[in-house]
């Protein structure tokens, strides 16, 4: 899964994504930032959806997926929480071998959600995103998972756009996160 | 008693408990009856609130809806009449690019009834959604005035808040409602509409069991803003959702629904008034930043009122330790508890410092 950073310029603070480490640094900078040159097109097309968000399509067509089908992936679940605490990179790295079981990242998203059901979701967004993306059949050609922060707060969050759509019902903070960094699945690989 | 002035100014506010202000703000506004006396022996009668003689307390009444025949025809008499209260009056609405108002808007111009718009708007990126509605509706008015939110940031402007009896939470947003004020002057309204209850009426539970309703719509009045911001520039704010008449309508169409939270039900029911925008996506964007912003700016302010405060009451509660170990906080975290302690210390010296204005010699 590849990452690339999407550095924010605001009162004259650069906020900049370590895409190792997982932290957002800050430094003083001066001037402004193009941050859609060089960028990937899946990421540059999404980027622009997610700043734009009423040119976003609503996720109608999804089943409830049946949390007791899979043993192994319960198991996957809770081992990414883990990692997810211990180590980004290293959660970014197992993410990128793909699990491609649910259709969508929505059906993903709600099977995660169901495993780890109440408040504890709060402080999940990582590895929910990170379990989207590496189990929805459909991210690899058209989905992007996006950190971002809520300036002027040091608080982040992160969440999928994936086929033009936010999969996540119950999400209704990511609105509100500037994207910092993206990871997505290269088309070359 | 209709004022008290004159208790100020023999010095009551010299024995100001700051630790109840901080207690009521923790409470909330929907639970004004467990408000604790700021000022002791003296409690606020906010409007609509009632005296219980057999608790001896203050109490927030319940809302009792009429069971009646409802349907979206009869949204639109209970809307229609309740502009009709206003006959020839110059009408505004608060344009928040939210659902509230924009609903209150999409009435108006259904009902073919002039009216201007006012709002604040930001550049901030959470806001990009909402900004976009705002000028969208912003078309549909006679006129509309967007005022620049990054100029009246909460908590600016503190040393300029007019004298109160009581101190207020509504003192910190001062600075954006006096802008918007001046921008009603300058458009002429006489009326202002705002969404203020529908968070309330779109998104709570409506039991079927219509004793069981917990509506106050007397909390949906913010009176502080309305008395001291509005009226000295001769405009009546009106919430549209505290409309009896209009709580009975919706309350008999959504009776029997759960939460809400997204407005789910609004955004159907009014599906052909409203941009599509807001009937497809339940998008809400946080005021956390602003917040945020305003009170970093107005930490030398802050620190100054403090100082004034203690100057005043010898409290511990404002000394310049209090005041460091407040704003030394770690600001940026955006905890809801940590903000309300603020709040609430602030808006006490702003209501001293003004106070000082007054009484003091």
């Amino acid at each position: 899964m590849d990452i690339v950073k999407l550095p924010v310029v605001r009162n004259g603070q650069l906020y900049q994504f370590e895409p190792y480490l997982g932290l957002l640094l800050v430094r003083t900078c001066d001037g402004a930032l193009s941050r859609a040159d060089g960028l990937p097109s899946q990421v540059k097309r999404t980027l622009l959806m997610n700043d734009n968000p009423y040119r976003l399509q609503l996720a109608n067509n999804y089943t409830i997926p049946d949390v007791n089908r899979r043993r192994w992936l319960k198991l996957y679940t809770r081992m990414l929480v883990r990692v997810c605490r211990a180590s980004f990179g290293l959660a970014r790295f197992i993410a990128s071998f793909r699990l491609p079981v649910f259709n969508n990242a929505t059906e993903a998203i709600l099977f995660f959600r169901q495993m780890l059901p109440g408040q504890m979701q709060q402080n999940l967004c990582f590895p929910r995103s990170l379990f989207a993306a590496a189990t929805s059949k459909n991210f690899r050609t058209g989905g992007v998972l996006f950190i971002g922060v809520f300036l002027p707060s040091r608080s982040m969050h992160a969440w999928v756009i994936e086929d033009a759509i936010q999969p996540d019902p119950y999400d209704n903070m990511w609105i509100n996160f500037q994207p910092v960094a993206a990871c997505y699945f290269s088309q070359r690989t | 008693m209709d004022v008290i002035w004159p208790l100020l100014e023999q010095g009551a506010w010299k024995l100001i408990i700051p630790e109840a202000h901080e207690h009521n703000t923790m409470k909330g506004i929907l639970n004004r009856t467990a408000y604790l006396p700021v000022i002791p022996n003296i409690l606020p009668v906010y409007p609509g609130m009632e005296w219980c003689n057999s608790e001896g307390t203050l109490k927030d009444p319940h809302f009792k809806p009429e069971r009646r025949e409802a349907s979206f025809q009869q949204v639109l008499v209970a809307a229609a009449s309740l502009f009709a209260q206003f006959g020839n009056r110059h009408i505004g609405v608060q344009l928040s690019g939210g659902l509230d108002s924009s609903i209150v808007i999409a009435l108006l111009r259904h009902l073919g009834i002039r009216f201007s718009l006012v709002g604040m708007t930001t550049a901030r990126f959470e806001f990009r959604t909402e900004r976009q509605i705002q000028n969208r509706l912003a078309e549909w008015g006679d006129d509309s005035i967007l005022l620049d939110y990054e100029e009246h940031l909460p908590m600016s402007s503190l040393v300029e808040v007019p004298m109160h009896q009581h101190p207020d939470l509504y003192s910190l947003n001062y600075a954006s409602n006096k802008a918007m004020a001046r921008a009603c002057e300058r458009l002429g309204i006489d009326v202002l509409f705002t969404g203020n209850g529908g968070d309330n009426v779109f998104a709570e539970a409506m039991p079927t069991d219509f004793a069981a309703c917990t509506l106050m719509p007397q909390v949906f009045v913010d009176s502080w803003l309305d008395d001291l911001v509005y009226a000295p520039s001769g405009v009546q704010v009106v919430p549209f959702y505290a409309n009896t008449d209009m709580i009975n309508t919706i309350y008999n169409l959504r009776a029997g629904q759960g939460v809400d939270y997204t407005k789910r039900w609004a955004r159907h029911i009014f599906k052909d008034l409203l941009p599509r925008e807001l009937v497809d996506f339940t998008y809400c964007a946080d005021f956390w930043g602003l917040y945020i912003d305003g009170l970093m700016n107005a930490a030398p302010t802050v620190r100054c009122l403090f100082q004034q405060a203690y100057d005043m009451t010898m409290q511990p509660y404002f000394s310049p330790k209090a005041v460091d170990e407040l704003l030394g906080q770690d600001l940026l975290r955006a905890e809801k508890s940590t903000y309300q302690r603020i709040e609430a210390g602030v808006s006490l010296a702003v209501w001293l410092s003004a106070l000082a204005k007054r009484t003091i010699n």
